[in-house]
């Protein structure tokens, strides 16, 4: 609990001392709670999601780094390997390859690297991972644009 | 060499298990550390039951218990395990390397193992904190990494793995709780 506590304000610190280092990554803490973080990172260029702002929900269990933190999209997008409801993410590092040298941060690098790179051969949004694996490029894109515009992108008004 | 009397033999054993154990995490273990671990494990035998024999023999005999402790006490050990758990002739050619090593033994191997690496951050990868702060031990995985001590055994009770390279640190056999 204590070793926990402690290392997640280093890594606090960490963010505020290295605000500018990644322009794509925007992690806050809870203010009054250390074990709760949320973080925006931008969708990566040449993707679907390029241009879209996607907010992420971290709870860090008290075991912390011993065990990964739980992490999922609070925004709505259209990718294999995110739950299109809950929005939990299937990604190794998050599950059975985690090792405590990961940080929020490089989580959060992971998941961009995710958005980046699907992996369609284990999908947690099935009609997403079905268009992929068919094959059918073009129908993935314009869905995960669609949902990007209507979910990601700030109403202009 | 004066022989260990047999009621020695659950403490030679323990020390041996535990030596074990600290063994794959390469860091230098002083007699302090090893006795109280003795008095932890002597109440642990079904823990030791646990780790075959044959992995308790010479090799790490000869890199941990002398290379490291570098007690005379550790040499007596040494030679009983090797006379109870190996054939006589291996025992024979064991004592000679062992013995081989002892003269080629100059500097204490602590002062390399102690030298804090350069390529890797100086900080823990666990907690963060740098390494250097006051009061905390570290230890040093065959993949060189550096960790405190605390830090690195909270994660390879479960995991056996170098949290930076995933290099398998630590073997089925050496997973034990030594409850300290």
């Amino acid at each position: 609990m204590q070793a926990s506590r402690a290392r997640l304000f280093k890594e606090y610190k960490e963010v505020q001392r290295e605000k500018s280092a990644d322009p794509d990554i925007q992690l806050v803490c809870d203010d009054s709670n250390i074990f709760k973080w949320t973080a925006l990172i931008k969708g990566p260029s040449e993707t679907p999601y390029e241009g879209g702002v996607f907010q992420l929900a971290f709870a860090i269990p008290e075991q912390y780094p011993l065990l990964p933190p739980q992490v999922r999209f609070l925004t709505k997008i259209f990718h294999p390997n995110v739950h299109f409801k809950t929005g939990e993410i299937c990604l190794d590092i998050l599950k059975n390859a985690w090792s405590p040298a990961w940080t929020l941060q490089s989580v959060c690098r992971a998941i961009i690297a995710l958005m980046a790179h699907p992996e369609p051969d284990s999908p947690l949004n099935c009609d997403s991972g079905n268009l992929l694996r068919s094959g059918d490029v073009r129908g993935f894109q314009s869905m995960a644009r669609m949902y990007t515009r209507l979910a990601a992108m700030p109403k202009k008004t | 060499m004066e022989p260990l009397p047999k009621k020695q033999w659950g403490k030679v054993i323990n020390s041996a298990a535990f030596c074990y154990y600290k063994f794959d995490l390469l860091r230098p273990i002083n007699l302090e550390e090893c006795t109280d671990a003795i008095k932890d494990l002597e109440y642990n035998h079904d823990v030791l039951r646990n780790i075959p024999l044959e992995d308790l023999s010479s090799w790490w005999l000869k890199h941990l218990v002398i290379y490291r402790l570098k007690y005379p006490l550790a040499i007596r050990k040494a030679y009983r395990l090797l006379d109870g758990f190996t054939k006589p002739a291996e025992a024979e050619s064991e004592k000679k390397s062992i013995h081989r090593l002892l003269d080629g033994f100059t500097k204490p191997a602590e002062a390399d193992l102690e030298k804090p690496s350069t390529d890797e951050s100086e900080k823990c990868a666990v907690c963060l904190d740098k390494l250097e702060e006051t009061g905390r031990n570290q230890t040093r995985l065959v993949c060189n990494h550096i960790y405190h001590e605390d830090c690195i055994f909270k994660w390879v009770s479960n995991h056996k793995t170098c949290p930076l390279c995933r290099v398998v640190a630590v073997r089925d056999c050496a997973i034990i709780s030594p409850q300290i």
